[in-house]
């Protein structure tokens, strides 16, 4: 009985508090909410050593492609300047063997690049079996791949000059084979100081507070801000940058024989087409994206793209109308059988690509909120559109080449897309942005080199609109 | 503090493991007012109730990347709660040891329906009750234990338990009664 009874008496206050409920005061929120934050302080820490070390590691990576650029620019410019006074050298060996017979020019071939210079008399040797067979009247060019030497007579002072500067843009190249791997280092001196701090270190604890606030506002900001997720986006974006040559620095300078005359090697011209080591590029396009899970995006559209570089040429294609048309070497290699070739004075022509490409990008987002830092990551389908050769003169006609067969340009080819994306919400459902990126060419644009992946570096803006 | 969006358990965990402060609200605006209604029982008052229940959300955010959901959310959560409040009524049974208390003979009494209660009334009666009487009360009567837990669960003897829910069952039942008769002329103190 009793044994029931307590039973009863332990199931009734069971029951009675069974679905219970009773409202806490405010101040019991506001002060969970208070000792969250305070214990988010030392995630906060965290949070800022790493950005410090990712903003750290940014500007790293923006000097070393910086001083990388320089140094490449620099390197190709040289090589130009040398490559264009020997061409220029070798026209006027041409002027002077037409009417000396005791001076003889011997070039290397092969891709020989060491030099051998005859010191007993007036003639240089060479490796070329070619140059024993001719006559005093023979003049061979250079087509190697590297930088190669004219050797002439040593008292020839004018191709002194050319051998002495070529010589040490070869020495340079092999001096430095890589990027700066025996560079000097500016602060090698520096690199023993110890540095001796005077006072005492001090580890700063970084406490975020936030405006005490009735936990009913705080409920409103929140449902303002939730109320437009960043779910599903269109955007219209633009960017302008640069990138290096499609024809390899050490290639910039082709050049091969061509005979208006046939059978006749002393009608032989040597011509060439130097590709400038950077272009500039620009793009604009509009694109889509998805939220795939919180940080994770995923991105796509379409966008014109349009790259111009120039060239230095010193020939010109003759069409059916007979106009002079202006014309790179990497056409004539193509179609060397179609194209019939004139020689001209050096003339500067511009070359522009355009292409339409499809990128596809996968985005982790860093930072969420009113500022945005988002990583990018992607491939690019590229389609060839066209390529238009102008003589910046104007006083040759414009060549232009579409994709197909027997173009020169692949239709379709593939880039490596990588870069970030700074960003600023404005009002709830727009958003604007800064995007640096690189751009790598995985396949070739153009079919004759297969080993040609230039780097295409440029700035971004985007302009977002969120869908609701 | 209304809740304004329904989301389920399983999402504001999720939210909550990141750290996400609406989430973490959300959560305790689904929660706070049934574990009020434990940290009321435990305590001796509403300003004591609310210091468990602050403490004891804190706990819950921190430590509910361990929750693997074995548990009901609302089981986790009042375990949580009830061993914050056993946490603070220890310091004061440390001052005030719990002891043996004579045996209360339980008389036959009338029985009283609780459901003539509301439940302030039902809260301010458990909280007159001595601290030891009323948190062996509670773990036995409303939580379910046995007294062998209870007794290891607070460091005590069985038979220091028993008596101590002897006499809070012995107790609560003359309040009732009293409230029962004279309350109704208003002169019922609980």
């Amino acid at each position: 009985m009793e044994n029931s009874e307590r039973q009863k008496f332990e199931e009734n206050w069971k029951a009675a508090f069974q679905d219970a409920e009773q409202h806490p005061s405010e101040r019991v929120w506001w002060s969970i909410d208070n000792a969250l934050t305070q214990a988010e302080g030392g995630t906060m820490k965290q949070k800022i050593v790493f950005y410090k070390r990712l903003a750290a590691a940014s500007v790293v990576l923006a000097l070393v492609l910086a001083g990388s650029t320089t140094y490449f620019i620099n390197q190709s410019q040289d090589k130009l300047t040398a490559s264009a006074k020997q061409t220029e050298n070798e026209t006027q060996s041409q002027s002077k063997t037409a009417t000396t017979d005791n001076r003889t020019t011997i070039t290397e071939n092969n891709n020989q690049t060491l030099p051998q210079s005859n010191t007993n008399g007036s003639v240089a040797t060479t490796r070329s079996g070619l140059a024993d067979a001719h006559d005093a009247n023979l003049i061979t060019t250079v087509t190697g791949s590297k930088a190669a030497f004219t050797m002439q007579k040593e008292n020839d002072t004018e191709n002194n000059n050319v051998f002495e500067k070529t010589l040490l843009v070869s020495d340079a190249a092999l001096q430095w084979p890589g990027f700066g791997l025996d560079a000097y280092d500016p602060l090698d001196e520096y690199h023993d100081i110890d540095l001796n701090t005077k006072g005492k270190l001090r580890e700063v604890t970084i406490v975020r507070k936030l405006p005490a606030m009735p936990a009913s506002m705080m409920a409103d900001s929140r449902r303002k801000k939730t109320d437009v997720k960043e779910n599903l986006w269109a955007a219209v974006n633009a960017s302008a940058g640069g990138f290096n040559s499609y024809t390899q620095s050490d290639q910039s300078a082709r050049s091969f024989m061509m005979s208006s005359q046939s059978s006749s090697f002393n009608n032989l011209v040597s011509t060439s087409s130097q590709a400038k080591p950077t272009g500039n590029s620009y793009s604009v396009g509009i694109n889509m994206g998805a939220r795939l899970a919180p940080r994770w995006v995923l991105q796509g559209g379409v966008s014109y793209l349009n790259q111009t570089q120039g060239y230095t040429s010193n020939f010109a294609a003759v069409g059916f109308d007979n106009s002079a048309k202006a014309i790179v070497t990497e056409y004539t290699t193509a179609r060397q059988s179609m194209l019939a070739l004139t020689p001209t004075t050096p003339y500067e022509i511009n070359s522009v690509n355009e292409l339409v490409s499809v990128p596809v990008q996968a985005g982790y987002m860093l930072v969420n909120r009113k500022f945005g830092l988002q990583l990018n990551s992607g491939v690019a389908t590229d389609m060839f559109v066209r390529n238009t050769l102008t003589d910046k003169s104007g006083q040759l006609d414009s060549f232009s080449e579409s994709a197909g067969t027997d173009s020169p340009y692949n239709t379709f080819s593939w880039s490596a897309l990588a870069g970030t994306e700074f960003s600023y919400k404005i009002g709830s459902q727009y958003r604007i942005s800064v995007a640096p990126g690189l751009r790598y060419a995985l396949t070739p644009m153009l079919k004759t080199s297969t080993d040609t992946t230039p780097v295409m570096w440029d700035m971004g803006f985007r302009f977002r609109y969120i869908f609701k | 503090m209304a809740e304004r969006f329904i989301l389920s358990d399983q999402e504001l965990i999720k939210g909550c493991v990141k750290g996400e402060r609406a989430s973490q609200e959300a959560l305790y605006s689904r929660y706070c007012r049934k574990m009020m209604v434990i940290c009321q029982r435990y305590a001796k008052s509403t300003l004591e109730a609310e210091d468990i229940l602050q403490e004891g959300f804190i706990k819950v955010f921190a430590a509910i990347e361990t929750f693997r959901g074995e548990a009901q959310l609302n089981t986790w959560i009042t375990r949580i709660m009830i061993n914050t409040a056993l946490n603070h009524q220890r310091q004061k049974l440390y001052l005030l040891p719990m002891v043996d208390v004579a045996n209360t003979n339980l008389h036959e009494t009338e029985e009283v329906s609780l459901a003539d209660f509301n439940l302030a009334e039902l809260i301010a009666m458990i909280q007159s009750l001595p601290d030891g009487a009323r948190v062996v009360f509670n773990l036995f009567a409303i939580e379910g234990y046995n007294h062998k837990e209870i007794a290891a669960m607070l460091d005590i003897s069985e038979g220091t338990s028993k008596s101590q829910y002897s006499r809070a069952k012995s107790l609560l039942k003359s309040k009732l009664e009293n409230v029962s008769v004279y309350g109704k002329f208003g002169e019922a103190k609980i």
